[in-house]
């Protein structure tokens, strides 16, 4: 009989799935309802400018958010994918608080990882397009830190059932 | 796993060529000259600085795959060996 304790596939395809789920988070929330921010509001501003130079940089954001939002999608269509395959091997458990801290794992990892590199690093946006946007910057960053905590501690605290999706099936 | 990886890349594929295809936005007042006779947003977006954009916009989420995806290897072969 196999051992159903192998977490990593779960844990993998939560993660991914996190990562774009919280990648469409940002995209709809910060760019889109409240816009905050695009994917290159910092080197193309969108205020401050001539109308024409304005219009010209909402074009080029509107582009490259909509790339921002492809990456996002594929993230997300790759962890349903790793999903599916997790749910057909019998060794992996179907533990829901393994598969919700790997959610709020991907999602944290999102925002630590995307805070980084476009934040800090490349200055390709930031939270909010103003003077004053480091506080919110490192909220961002702690945000991502935090949902890591709490995901790896739910993952850790897992004391997956004996069931698999096959099973379950069964019983129902 | 590889077919799975295989289409994954083909919808890649598809949607570099769908972003390849040379038409320009109905609403952009300025991507085929029309106000002033230059091209501006095309060349804002596929100028020389079109390379490194994708690519940090990328990162993020390849760093993320590149984790899953030892994560996901290293599941596996311990399946193998168990």
């Amino acid at each position: 009989m196999n051992r159903r304790d192998n977490r990593r596939p779960l844990l993998a395809a939560g993660i991914l799935l996190g990562t774009g789920l919280g990648g469409f988070v940002d995209g709809i929330l910060f760019h889109q309802l409240l816009q905050w921010h695009s994917m290159l509001s910092d080197k193309y501003p969108r205020s401050g400018l001539d109308l024409q130079t304005v219009i010209v940089n909402l074009e080029v954001n509107m582009f490259w958010d909509g790339l921002f939002h492809t990456f996002t999608w594929l993230t997300t269509v790759a962890g349903i994918v790793l999903l599916w395959r997790a749910g057909q091997r019998a060794d992996v458990p179907w533990c829901t608080k393994i598969f919700i801290g790997s959610l709020l794992m991907g999602w944290g990892l999102f925002n630590l990882i995307e805070g980084i590199i476009n934040h800090h690093v490349l200055h390709l946006h930031h939270v909010v397009e103003t003077p004053d946007h480091l506080a919110w910057d490192l909220g961002f960053l702690a945000s991502g830190v935090i949902f890591i905590l709490i995901g790896g501690l739910a993952v850790r605290g897992a004391t997956p059932g004996m069931v698999t999706p096959q099973q379950g099936a069964a019983l129902r | 796993m590889t077919h799975v990886w295989s289409s994954m890349v083909a919808i890649g594929a598809a949607l570099m060529v769908i972003l390849a295809i040379p038409t320009s936005a109905v609403a952009c007042p300025f991507c085929d000259g029309g106000a002033t006779g230059r091209n501006e947003v095309k060349a804002a977006i596929f100028g020389e600085g079109f390379g490194l954009h994708l690519l940090t916009i990328a990162l993020p989420f390849m760093v993320v795959v590149l984790l899953t995806g030892v994560m996901g290897f290293s599941g596996q072969v311990r399946r193998r060996t168990d």
